[in-house]
Protein backbone atom coordinates (compact mmCIF):
# COMPACT_ATOMS: atom_id res chain seq x y z
CA UNK A 1 0.00 0.00 0.00
CA UNK A 2 1.30 3.19 -0.99
CA UNK A 3 1.52 6.37 0.88
CA UNK A 4 2.46 9.77 -0.15
CA UNK A 5 5.31 9.76 2.68
CA UNK A 6 6.30 13.34 2.12
CA UNK A 7 2.74 15.35 2.23
CA UNK A 8 2.00 13.32 5.73
CA UNK A 9 5.03 15.08 7.22
CA UNK A 10 4.00 18.03 6.45
CA UNK A 11 0.64 17.72 7.52
CA UNK A 12 2.54 16.56 10.75
CA UNK A 13 4.60 19.66 10.75
CA UNK A 14 1.73 21.72 10.09
CA UNK A 15 -0.59 20.27 12.87
CA UNK A 16 1.65 20.74 15.54
CA UNK A 17 2.02 24.13 14.76
CA UNK A 18 -1.53 24.66 15.36
CA UNK A 19 -2.09 22.90 18.28
CA UNK A 20 -1.92 24.54 22.26
CA UNK A 21 1.09 23.57 23.50
CA UNK A 22 0.01 21.24 26.17
CA UNK A 23 -1.69 19.28 23.57
CA UNK A 24 0.95 18.73 21.03
CA UNK A 25 3.16 17.67 23.71
CA UNK A 26 0.93 14.95 24.42
CA UNK A 27 0.79 14.44 20.64
CA UNK A 28 4.62 14.05 20.50
CA UNK A 29 4.50 11.99 23.36
CA UNK A 30 1.46 9.58 22.21
CA UNK A 31 2.97 9.83 18.54
CA UNK A 32 6.61 8.27 19.77
CA UNK A 33 5.13 5.52 21.53
CA UNK A 34 3.77 4.27 18.42
CA UNK A 35 6.40 4.70 16.06
CA UNK A 36 8.73 3.17 18.36
CA UNK A 37 6.10 0.07 19.08
CA UNK A 38 5.95 0.23 14.94
CA UNK A 39 9.75 -0.12 14.50
CA UNK A 40 9.95 -3.08 16.92
CA UNK A 41 8.25 -5.49 14.95
CA UNK A 42 5.36 -6.14 17.17
CA UNK A 43 2.53 -7.79 15.22
CA UNK A 44 -0.24 -5.81 13.94
CA UNK A 45 -2.99 -6.44 15.83
CA UNK A 46 -1.12 -5.44 19.12
CA UNK A 47 -0.16 -2.01 16.87
CA UNK A 48 -3.61 -1.27 16.22
CA UNK A 49 -4.79 -1.99 19.66
CA UNK A 50 -2.37 0.75 20.49
CA UNK A 51 -3.34 3.21 17.82
CA UNK A 52 -7.40 2.36 19.41
CA UNK A 53 -6.55 3.24 23.14
CA UNK A 54 -4.40 6.22 21.92
CA UNK A 55 -7.57 7.67 19.66
CA UNK A 56 -9.76 6.85 22.41
CA UNK A 57 -8.04 9.72 24.82
CA UNK A 58 -7.12 11.67 21.97
CA UNK A 59 -11.30 12.39 22.61
CA UNK A 60 -10.60 13.21 25.87
CA UNK A 61 -7.30 15.05 25.51
CA UNK A 62 -8.69 17.56 22.58
CA UNK A 63 -12.05 17.61 24.18
CA UNK A 64 -12.52 21.26 24.40
CA UNK A 65 -10.08 22.56 21.75
CA UNK A 66 -11.74 24.25 18.90
CA UNK A 67 -8.78 25.56 16.50
CA UNK A 68 -9.42 26.21 12.91
CA UNK A 69 -7.65 23.02 11.55
CA UNK A 70 -5.61 23.47 8.23
CA UNK A 71 -4.93 20.74 6.02
CA UNK A 72 -3.51 22.56 2.61
CA UNK A 73 -2.90 18.84 1.74
CA UNK A 74 -5.74 16.90 2.50
CA UNK A 75 -8.18 20.12 1.15
CA UNK A 76 -10.65 19.06 3.43
CA UNK A 77 -12.30 22.13 5.21
CA UNK A 78 -14.10 19.85 7.47
CA UNK A 79 -11.91 18.61 10.14
CA UNK A 80 -12.15 19.09 13.68
CA UNK A 81 -8.70 18.85 15.78
CA UNK A 82 -9.94 15.21 17.19
CA UNK A 83 -10.47 13.68 13.40
CA UNK A 84 -7.08 15.35 12.33
CA UNK A 85 -4.95 13.97 15.35
CA UNK A 86 -6.06 10.69 15.09
CA UNK A 87 -5.73 10.35 11.69
CA UNK A 88 -2.28 11.44 11.88
CA UNK A 89 -1.08 9.20 14.59
CA UNK A 90 -2.44 6.55 12.33
CA UNK A 91 -0.66 7.81 8.90
CA UNK A 92 2.84 8.22 10.68
CA UNK A 93 2.62 4.79 11.48
CA UNK A 94 2.12 4.32 8.46
CA UNK A 95 5.06 5.84 7.16
CA UNK A 96 7.24 3.91 9.36
CA UNK A 97 5.77 0.54 8.24
CA UNK A 98 7.10 -1.91 5.57
CA UNK A 99 4.90 -1.46 2.54
CA UNK A 100 3.49 -4.58 2.78
CA UNK A 101 2.18 -4.19 6.43
CA UNK A 102 0.41 -0.68 5.87
CA UNK A 103 -3.16 -2.34 4.48
CA UNK A 104 -3.18 -4.62 7.34
CA UNK A 105 -2.39 -2.28 9.96
CA UNK A 106 -4.96 0.58 8.61
CA UNK A 107 -7.31 -2.53 8.10
CA UNK A 108 -7.23 -3.01 11.84
CA UNK A 109 -7.32 -0.09 12.49
CA UNK A 110 -10.78 0.56 11.32
CA UNK A 111 -11.89 -2.92 12.44
CA UNK A 112 -11.17 -1.25 16.27
CA UNK A 113 -12.62 2.21 15.58
CA UNK A 114 -16.07 3.26 16.37
CA UNK A 115 -18.08 5.50 13.90
CA UNK A 116 -16.52 8.57 14.57
CA UNK A 117 -12.87 7.06 14.69
CA UNK A 118 -13.54 5.59 11.72
CA UNK A 119 -14.47 8.82 9.83
CA UNK A 120 -11.37 10.62 10.46
CA UNK A 121 -9.25 7.52 9.14
CA UNK A 122 -11.16 7.86 5.74
CA UNK A 123 -11.07 11.91 5.40
CA UNK A 124 -7.62 11.34 4.62
CA UNK A 125 -7.72 8.26 2.43
CA UNK A 126 -5.89 10.54 -0.33
CA UNK A 127 -2.60 10.69 1.58
CA UNK A 128 -2.96 7.20 2.92
CA UNK A 129 -3.94 4.92 -0.66
CA UNK A 130 -4.07 7.22 -3.36
CA UNK A 131 -3.86 3.92 -4.93
CA UNK A 132 -7.18 2.28 -3.95
CA UNK A 133 -6.06 -0.55 -2.00
CA UNK A 134 -9.00 -0.11 0.38
CA UNK A 135 -11.63 -0.29 -2.25
CA UNK A 136 -13.14 -3.18 -0.98
CA UNK A 137 -13.35 -1.97 2.56
CA UNK A 138 -14.16 1.84 1.85
CA UNK A 139 -17.36 -0.06 -0.60
CA UNK A 140 -18.08 -2.15 3.07
CA UNK A 141 -17.97 1.21 4.81
CA UNK A 142 -20.64 3.25 2.47
CA UNK A 143 -23.28 0.68 3.50
CA UNK A 144 -23.24 2.07 7.04
CA UNK A 145 -26.53 3.98 8.05
CA UNK A 146 -24.53 6.58 10.51
CA UNK A 147 -24.80 9.62 8.29
CA UNK A 148 -21.69 11.47 9.23
CA UNK A 149 -20.03 8.60 8.89
CA UNK A 150 -21.12 8.20 5.43
CA UNK A 151 -20.82 11.50 4.80
CA UNK A 152 -16.94 11.66 5.67
CA UNK A 153 -16.66 8.99 2.47
CA UNK A 154 -19.20 11.37 0.52
CA UNK A 155 -18.85 14.83 1.05
CA UNK A 156 -15.52 17.00 0.46
CA UNK A 157 -13.47 13.57 -0.12
CA UNK A 158 -11.54 13.31 -3.88
CA UNK A 159 -11.30 9.42 -2.98
CA UNK A 160 -14.13 7.78 -4.44
CA UNK A 161 -14.18 10.30 -7.22
CA UNK A 162 -10.29 8.85 -7.81
CA UNK A 163 -10.90 4.87 -7.53
CA UNK A 164 -14.99 3.85 -7.29
CA UNK A 165 -16.22 2.55 -10.48
CA UNK A 166 -19.49 4.30 -11.82
CA UNK A 167 -21.59 1.71 -10.69
CA UNK A 168 -20.12 2.21 -7.11
CA UNK A 169 -19.87 6.34 -7.53
CA UNK A 170 -23.73 6.43 -8.89
CA UNK A 171 -24.46 4.13 -5.51
CA UNK A 172 -22.96 6.55 -3.72
CA UNK A 173 -24.20 9.48 -4.66
CA UNK A 174 -27.85 8.23 -4.59
CA UNK A 175 -27.21 7.51 -0.94
CA UNK A 176 -26.27 10.83 -0.56
CA UNK A 177 -29.02 12.37 -1.66
CA UNK A 178 -31.43 9.47 0.32
CA UNK A 179 -29.55 11.19 3.55
CA UNK A 180 -30.23 14.26 2.50
CA UNK A 181 -26.38 15.25 2.04
CA UNK A 182 -25.83 18.24 0.10
CA UNK A 183 -24.51 16.81 -3.06
CA UNK A 184 -22.86 19.96 -4.79
CA UNK A 185 -19.95 19.23 -2.13
CA UNK A 186 -19.19 16.16 -3.65
CA UNK A 187 -15.94 16.10 -5.26
CA UNK A 188 -15.96 14.33 -8.72
CA UNK A 189 -19.71 14.63 -9.51
CA UNK A 190 -19.75 16.83 -12.73
CA UNK A 191 -16.61 14.85 -14.06
CA UNK A 192 -18.33 11.41 -12.86
CA UNK A 193 -21.81 12.47 -14.30
CA UNK A 194 -23.44 9.77 -16.08
CA UNK A 195 -26.91 9.28 -17.86
CA UNK A 196 -27.70 6.48 -15.38
CA UNK A 197 -27.01 9.05 -12.49
CA UNK A 198 -29.44 11.21 -14.11
CA UNK A 199 -32.08 8.31 -14.30
CA UNK A 200 -31.43 7.00 -11.03
CA UNK A 201 -31.45 10.65 -9.42
CA UNK A 202 -35.10 11.43 -11.43
CA UNK A 203 -36.64 8.07 -10.30
CA UNK A 204 -35.58 8.96 -6.67
CA UNK A 205 -37.08 12.17 -7.14
CA UNK A 206 -40.04 11.08 -8.74
CA UNK A 207 -40.43 8.99 -5.55
CA UNK A 208 -40.38 11.56 -3.42
CA UNK A 209 -42.57 14.04 -5.84
CA UNK A 210 -45.47 11.62 -5.66
CA UNK A 211 -44.66 10.38 -2.05
CA UNK A 212 -46.04 14.01 -1.76
CA UNK A 213 -42.75 14.67 0.51
CA UNK A 214 -39.67 17.16 0.46
CA UNK A 215 -36.48 16.82 -2.04
CA UNK A 216 -33.27 17.57 -1.30
CA UNK A 217 -32.77 21.31 -3.57
CA UNK A 218 -28.95 20.09 -4.79
CA UNK A 219 -30.31 16.88 -6.35
CA UNK A 220 -31.40 18.99 -9.34
CA UNK A 221 -27.17 18.99 -10.09
CA UNK A 222 -27.23 15.72 -10.36
CA UNK A 223 -30.23 15.35 -13.21
CA UNK A 224 -29.60 15.98 -17.26
CA UNK A 225 -33.01 16.27 -18.64
CA UNK A 226 -31.26 14.98 -21.82
CA UNK A 227 -30.78 11.78 -19.93
CA UNK A 228 -33.89 10.91 -19.07
CA UNK A 229 -35.34 7.51 -20.87
CA UNK A 230 -38.99 8.48 -22.91
CA UNK A 231 -40.74 7.03 -20.15
CA UNK A 232 -39.12 9.49 -17.35
CA UNK A 233 -40.08 12.07 -19.76
CA UNK A 234 -43.37 10.98 -19.83
CA UNK A 235 -43.93 10.33 -15.91
CA UNK A 236 -42.34 14.53 -15.89
CA UNK A 237 -45.76 15.57 -17.12
CA UNK A 238 -47.62 13.95 -13.67
CA UNK A 239 -45.22 15.79 -11.38
CA UNK A 240 -45.17 19.15 -9.80
CA UNK A 241 -44.62 22.58 -12.64
CA UNK A 242 -41.45 23.48 -10.37
CA UNK A 243 -39.24 19.89 -10.91
CA UNK A 244 -40.25 20.93 -14.89
CA UNK A 245 -38.62 24.56 -13.99
CA UNK A 246 -35.46 23.34 -12.12
CA UNK A 247 -34.54 21.32 -14.81
CA UNK A 248 -34.93 23.70 -17.56
CA UNK A 249 -32.52 25.31 -15.02
CA UNK A 250 -29.93 22.84 -14.39
CA UNK A 251 -29.68 22.35 -18.36
CA UNK A 252 -27.81 25.28 -18.43
CA UNK A 253 -26.10 24.52 -15.74
CA UNK A 254 -24.96 21.10 -17.45
CA UNK B 1 -63.54 -5.85 11.80
CA UNK B 2 -60.65 -8.59 12.53
CA UNK B 3 -56.87 -7.12 11.03
CA UNK B 4 -53.62 -9.03 10.21
CA UNK B 5 -50.56 -7.36 10.53
CA UNK B 6 -47.56 -9.41 7.91
CA UNK B 7 -45.05 -7.83 8.29
CA UNK B 8 -44.12 -6.37 11.98
CA UNK B 9 -41.17 -6.52 13.81
CA UNK B 10 -42.40 -7.26 17.23
CA UNK B 11 -39.45 -7.95 19.10
CA UNK B 12 -38.59 -4.47 19.27
CA UNK B 13 -42.06 -3.20 20.05
CA UNK B 14 -43.40 -3.74 23.70
CA UNK B 15 -46.51 -4.83 25.40
CA UNK B 16 -48.23 -1.89 25.51
CA UNK B 17 -47.87 -1.88 21.58
CA UNK B 18 -49.53 -5.72 21.78
CA UNK B 19 -51.84 -4.74 24.08
CA UNK B 20 -52.69 -1.63 21.73
CA UNK B 21 -53.08 -3.78 18.64
CA UNK B 22 -55.12 -6.65 20.20
CA UNK B 23 -58.00 -3.56 21.22
CA UNK B 24 -57.67 -2.10 17.28
CA UNK B 25 -58.86 -5.70 16.06
CA UNK B 26 -55.47 -7.40 15.15
CA UNK B 27 -55.84 -10.92 16.10
CA UNK B 28 -52.52 -12.28 14.00
CA UNK B 29 -49.29 -11.02 12.78
CA UNK B 30 -45.87 -12.45 11.05
CA UNK B 31 -42.54 -11.22 12.01
CA UNK B 32 -40.06 -11.39 9.15
CA UNK B 33 -36.41 -12.13 10.48
CA UNK B 34 -34.39 -8.55 10.36
CA UNK B 35 -31.56 -6.60 10.88
CA UNK B 36 -31.34 -5.08 14.07
CA UNK B 37 -30.24 -1.85 13.06
CA UNK B 38 -26.57 -2.58 13.16
CA UNK B 39 -25.05 -5.68 11.34
CA UNK B 40 -24.55 -8.41 13.06
CA UNK B 41 -20.61 -10.47 13.63
CA UNK B 42 -21.05 -13.74 14.29
CA UNK B 43 -23.89 -17.00 13.43
CA UNK B 44 -24.21 -16.84 17.28
CA UNK B 45 -26.22 -14.14 17.52
CA UNK B 46 -28.20 -15.53 14.23
CA UNK B 47 -29.06 -18.56 15.75
CA UNK B 48 -29.91 -16.35 19.16
CA UNK B 49 -32.22 -14.27 17.40
CA UNK B 50 -34.34 -17.00 15.86
CA UNK B 51 -34.76 -19.17 18.08
CA UNK B 52 -36.30 -15.97 20.03
CA UNK B 53 -38.55 -15.22 16.56
CA UNK B 54 -40.18 -19.09 16.60
CA UNK B 55 -40.02 -19.03 20.95
CA UNK B 56 -39.99 -16.26 23.27
CA UNK B 57 -41.48 -13.61 21.19
CA UNK B 58 -44.26 -16.51 20.04
CA UNK B 59 -45.28 -16.95 23.18
CA UNK B 60 -45.34 -13.12 24.06
CA UNK B 61 -47.85 -12.36 21.37
CA UNK B 62 -49.79 -15.22 22.87
CA UNK B 63 -49.89 -13.86 26.20
CA UNK B 64 -51.66 -10.43 24.55
CA UNK B 65 -54.28 -12.82 22.56
CA UNK B 66 -52.17 -12.20 18.87
CA UNK B 67 -51.31 -15.32 16.88
CA UNK B 68 -47.66 -14.94 16.00
CA UNK B 69 -46.24 -16.38 13.18
CA UNK B 70 -42.53 -15.74 11.57
CA UNK B 71 -40.98 -15.49 8.31
CA UNK B 72 -36.79 -16.89 8.49
CA UNK B 73 -33.91 -14.98 6.35
CA UNK B 74 -31.13 -13.17 5.56
CA UNK B 75 -31.63 -9.64 5.27
CA UNK B 76 -29.97 -7.75 2.70
CA UNK B 77 -28.62 -5.67 5.08
CA UNK B 78 -26.23 -8.37 6.11
CA UNK B 79 -26.32 -10.55 3.15
CA UNK B 80 -22.34 -7.91 2.42
CA UNK B 81 -20.59 -10.55 4.93
CA UNK B 82 -19.75 -13.10 2.96
CA UNK B 83 -18.13 -15.47 5.14
CA UNK B 84 -20.93 -14.72 7.50
CA UNK B 85 -23.56 -14.92 4.62
CA UNK B 86 -22.69 -18.50 4.04
CA UNK B 87 -22.86 -19.50 7.70
CA UNK B 88 -26.30 -18.57 8.03
CA UNK B 89 -27.64 -20.12 4.65
CA UNK B 90 -25.89 -23.37 6.05
CA UNK B 91 -28.28 -22.65 9.23
CA UNK B 92 -31.93 -22.01 7.15
CA UNK B 93 -32.91 -25.25 6.65
CA UNK B 94 -33.16 -26.38 9.87
CA UNK B 95 -35.16 -23.35 11.04
CA UNK B 96 -37.28 -23.27 7.61
CA UNK B 97 -38.71 -26.46 9.24
CA UNK B 98 -40.31 -25.17 12.17
CA UNK B 99 -43.86 -24.98 13.26
CA UNK B 100 -44.89 -21.02 12.76
CA UNK B 101 -42.45 -20.20 10.10
CA UNK B 102 -44.75 -19.30 7.13
CA UNK B 103 -42.09 -17.95 4.85
CA UNK B 104 -38.44 -17.31 3.94
CA UNK B 105 -38.14 -14.13 4.45
CA UNK B 106 -37.31 -10.88 4.47
CA UNK B 107 -34.71 -11.10 1.54
CA UNK B 108 -34.02 -9.07 -1.06
CA UNK B 109 -31.34 -6.31 -2.17
CA UNK B 110 -29.90 -3.63 -0.80
CA UNK B 111 -27.23 -1.79 -2.44
CA UNK B 112 -27.85 -4.22 -5.28
CA UNK B 113 -24.56 -5.93 -5.04
CA UNK B 114 -23.53 -9.19 -6.71
CA UNK B 115 -23.03 -11.08 -3.39
CA UNK B 116 -26.66 -9.49 -2.30
CA UNK B 117 -27.54 -11.23 -5.36
CA UNK B 118 -25.79 -14.35 -4.73
CA UNK B 119 -27.83 -14.56 -1.24
CA UNK B 120 -31.00 -13.85 -2.61
CA UNK B 121 -30.94 -16.16 -5.17
CA UNK B 122 -29.70 -18.83 -2.66
CA UNK B 123 -32.68 -18.35 -0.46
CA UNK B 124 -35.43 -18.39 -3.40
CA UNK B 125 -33.89 -21.39 -3.52
CA UNK B 126 -34.09 -22.76 -0.69
CA UNK B 127 -38.01 -21.83 -0.41
CA UNK B 128 -38.39 -23.62 -3.66
CA UNK B 129 -36.75 -26.98 -2.08
CA UNK B 130 -38.85 -26.11 0.97
CA UNK B 131 -42.21 -25.75 -0.77
CA UNK B 132 -42.67 -22.06 1.45
CA UNK B 133 -43.75 -18.74 0.05
CA UNK B 134 -40.98 -15.96 0.01
CA UNK B 135 -41.41 -12.24 1.42
CA UNK B 136 -38.96 -10.06 -0.36
CA UNK B 137 -37.72 -5.96 0.45
CA UNK B 138 -37.41 -4.11 -1.92
CA UNK B 139 -34.63 -1.41 -1.34
CA UNK B 140 -34.80 1.91 -0.25
CA UNK B 141 -32.81 3.54 -2.82
CA UNK B 142 -33.07 2.80 -6.26
CA UNK B 143 -36.48 1.20 -6.07
CA UNK B 144 -37.24 0.50 -9.74
CA UNK B 145 -33.73 -0.55 -10.65
CA UNK B 146 -34.31 -3.11 -7.87
CA UNK B 147 -37.76 -4.39 -8.21
CA UNK B 148 -36.91 -5.21 -12.10
CA UNK B 149 -33.82 -7.29 -10.99
CA UNK B 150 -36.10 -8.68 -8.25
CA UNK B 151 -38.50 -10.05 -10.72
CA UNK B 152 -35.30 -10.64 -13.14
CA UNK B 153 -33.87 -12.96 -9.83
CA UNK B 154 -37.15 -15.03 -8.99
CA UNK B 155 -37.38 -15.99 -13.13
CA UNK B 156 -33.55 -16.60 -12.79
CA UNK B 157 -34.44 -19.20 -9.91
CA UNK B 158 -37.72 -20.37 -11.61
CA UNK B 159 -39.31 -19.87 -8.31
CA UNK B 160 -43.60 -20.02 -9.05
CA UNK B 161 -44.28 -16.19 -8.86
CA UNK B 162 -47.72 -16.41 -7.42
CA UNK B 163 -45.36 -18.09 -4.51
CA UNK B 164 -43.79 -14.15 -4.02
CA UNK B 165 -44.95 -11.20 -2.06
CA UNK B 166 -42.48 -8.10 -3.20
CA UNK B 167 -43.42 -5.45 -0.53
CA UNK B 168 -42.96 -1.70 0.10
CA UNK B 169 -44.24 -1.11 -3.14
CA UNK B 170 -45.41 1.88 -4.15
CA UNK B 171 -46.46 4.54 -7.52
CA UNK B 172 -43.81 3.46 -9.29
CA UNK B 173 -42.83 -0.05 -9.19
CA UNK B 174 -46.64 -1.25 -8.03
CA UNK B 175 -47.07 -1.52 -11.89
CA UNK B 176 -43.73 -3.46 -12.66
CA UNK B 177 -45.52 -6.09 -10.04
CA UNK B 178 -48.86 -6.13 -12.14
CA UNK B 179 -47.59 -7.32 -14.64
CA UNK B 180 -46.08 -10.46 -12.71
CA UNK B 181 -48.11 -13.09 -10.81
CA UNK B 182 -46.83 -11.72 -7.82
CA UNK B 183 -48.00 -10.95 -4.64
CA UNK B 184 -48.05 -6.96 -4.07
CA UNK B 185 -47.20 -6.06 -0.81
CA UNK B 186 -46.93 -2.24 0.50
CA UNK B 187 -45.75 -1.11 3.92
CA UNK B 188 -48.19 1.89 5.30
CA UNK B 189 -45.51 3.37 7.31
CA UNK B 190 -44.68 6.95 8.42
CA UNK B 191 -42.64 9.45 6.05
CA UNK B 192 -40.22 6.73 4.42
CA UNK B 193 -42.95 4.67 3.01
CA UNK B 194 -46.87 4.49 2.42
CA UNK B 195 -49.11 6.30 4.04
CA UNK B 196 -52.84 5.18 4.20
CA UNK B 197 -54.13 8.08 1.68
CA UNK B 198 -51.64 6.75 -0.92
CA UNK B 199 -52.43 3.25 0.26
CA UNK B 200 -56.33 3.79 -0.28
CA UNK B 201 -55.43 5.69 -4.04
CA UNK B 202 -53.42 2.49 -5.35
CA UNK B 203 -56.67 0.44 -4.55
CA UNK B 204 -58.54 2.03 -6.21
CA UNK B 205 -56.59 2.31 -9.05
CA UNK B 206 -55.36 -1.04 -9.39
CA UNK B 207 -58.41 -3.54 -7.34
CA UNK B 208 -57.79 -5.48 -4.37
CA UNK B 209 -56.64 -8.71 -5.76
CA UNK B 210 -53.22 -9.78 -4.41
CA UNK B 211 -53.38 -7.03 -2.49
CA UNK B 212 -51.58 -6.84 0.93
CA UNK B 213 -50.88 -4.15 3.61
CA UNK B 214 -48.45 -4.09 6.62
CA UNK B 215 -47.29 -1.67 8.88
CA UNK B 216 -43.56 -2.90 8.57
CA UNK B 217 -43.36 -1.49 12.33
CA UNK B 218 -39.90 -1.62 13.94
CA UNK B 219 -37.09 0.03 15.56
CA UNK B 220 -37.66 3.04 14.21
CA UNK B 221 -40.55 5.69 14.36
CA UNK B 222 -43.29 3.43 13.23
CA UNK B 223 -46.97 2.77 13.61
CA UNK B 224 -48.28 -0.84 14.26
CA UNK B 225 -51.50 0.24 13.71
CA UNK B 226 -51.49 1.24 10.37
CA UNK B 227 -53.28 -1.95 8.88
CA UNK B 228 -56.49 -0.97 11.18
CA UNK B 229 -56.25 2.83 10.55
CA UNK B 230 -55.62 1.52 6.50
CA UNK B 231 -59.29 0.02 7.06
CA UNK B 232 -60.38 3.29 8.22
CA UNK B 233 -59.17 5.03 5.91
CA UNK B 234 -60.67 2.61 2.95
CA UNK B 235 -63.92 2.77 4.61
CA UNK B 236 -64.17 6.62 4.64
CA UNK B 237 -63.04 6.24 0.66
CA UNK B 238 -66.11 3.57 0.37
CA UNK B 239 -64.64 0.52 0.33
CA UNK B 240 -66.90 -2.26 1.61
CA UNK B 241 -66.57 -4.21 4.61
CA UNK B 242 -65.82 -6.87 2.53
CA UNK B 243 -63.27 -5.55 0.65
CA UNK B 244 -61.40 -3.85 3.62
CA UNK B 245 -61.46 -7.74 4.95
CA UNK B 246 -60.50 -8.94 1.88
CA UNK B 247 -56.83 -6.87 1.95
CA UNK B 248 -56.72 -6.68 5.23
CA UNK B 249 -57.46 -10.07 6.27
CA UNK B 250 -57.91 -12.65 3.77
CA UNK B 251 -55.18 -11.55 1.38
CA UNK B 252 -52.10 -11.71 3.66
CA UNK B 253 -53.21 -15.11 5.36
CA UNK B 254 -54.11 -16.43 2.18
CA UNK B 255 -51.06 -15.77 0.52
CA UNK B 256 -48.85 -17.07 3.46
CA UNK B 257 -51.12 -19.98 3.89
CA UNK B 258 -49.05 -21.68 0.82
CA UNK B 259 -46.52 -22.74 3.71
CA UNK B 260 -49.08 -25.18 5.09
CA UNK B 261 -48.77 -23.53 8.53
CA UNK B 262 -51.47 -20.82 8.83
CA UNK B 263 -55.00 -20.45 7.62
CA UNK B 264 -57.91 -18.00 8.20
CA UNK B 265 -59.43 -20.52 10.43
CA UNK B 266 -56.54 -20.61 12.72
CA UNK B 267 -55.88 -16.74 13.10
CA UNK B 268 -59.49 -16.41 13.73
CA UNK B 269 -58.99 -18.53 16.39
CA UNK B 270 -59.15 -16.68 19.76
CA UNK B 271 -56.27 -17.30 22.14
CA UNK B 272 -57.27 -17.95 25.65
CA UNK B 273 -55.21 -15.67 27.37
CA UNK B 274 -53.51 -17.30 30.74
CA UNK B 275 -50.59 -14.52 31.96
CA UNK B 276 -49.46 -16.92 34.70
CA UNK B 277 -47.63 -18.81 31.80
CA UNK B 278 -43.97 -18.94 31.52
CA UNK B 279 -41.40 -18.94 28.96
CA UNK B 280 -38.41 -20.86 29.99
CA UNK B 281 -39.61 -19.77 33.19
CA UNK B 282 -39.90 -16.28 31.62
CA UNK B 283 -43.28 -13.64 32.27
CA UNK B 284 -44.15 -11.04 29.97
CA UNK B 285 -45.74 -9.31 33.12
CA UNK B 286 -43.39 -7.71 35.50
CA UNK B 287 -45.66 -7.17 38.79
CA UNK B 288 -48.98 -6.84 36.60
CA UNK B 289 -52.14 -8.68 37.76
CA UNK B 290 -52.01 -11.66 35.38
CA UNK B 291 -54.58 -11.85 32.95
CA UNK B 292 -56.22 -14.98 32.20
CA UNK B 293 -58.97 -14.90 29.56
CA UNK B 294 -61.41 -18.10 28.51
CA UNK B 295 -62.85 -17.94 25.02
Amino acid sequence: MRILRDEIGEQNSLLLTQLPEINAVWFEKENQTLINLATSQIKNDRLATEWANISAQVGVQLRDIDIPVCTPELQIPSWTAVELVRWQLMANVLRVLPELERRVFFVQCLRYADDNEKQALVKGLCLVDPEGCCLDIVLNLCRTNNRDLFASIAIENTWPSEHFSDLEFEQMLLKSLFLGLNINLVVGIKHRHSPRMSQLAFDYLSELALACRDWPPSIYTSINIAHLTVEQIQRLEMLPEQIKWSLSDSIMAH
Amino acid sequence: MNYFDPHIHMISRTTDDYERMYEAGIVGVIEPAFWQGQTRTSIGTFIDYFDSLIGWERFRAKQFGIHHFCTMGLNPKEANDAILADEVLALLPRYLQKEGVVAVGEIGYDDITEQEHYVLCSQLELAKNHNLPVLVHTPHRDKIGGTKRTIAAIREVGIEESLVVIDHLNELTLPLVMETDCWRGHSVYPNTKMSESRMVSLLQEYGTEKMIVNSAADWGKSDPLKVPKTGSKMRESGFTEADIERVLFNNPIDFFAQSGRISRDQVLQPINIDQTKTYQENSALRGQKPVISNV
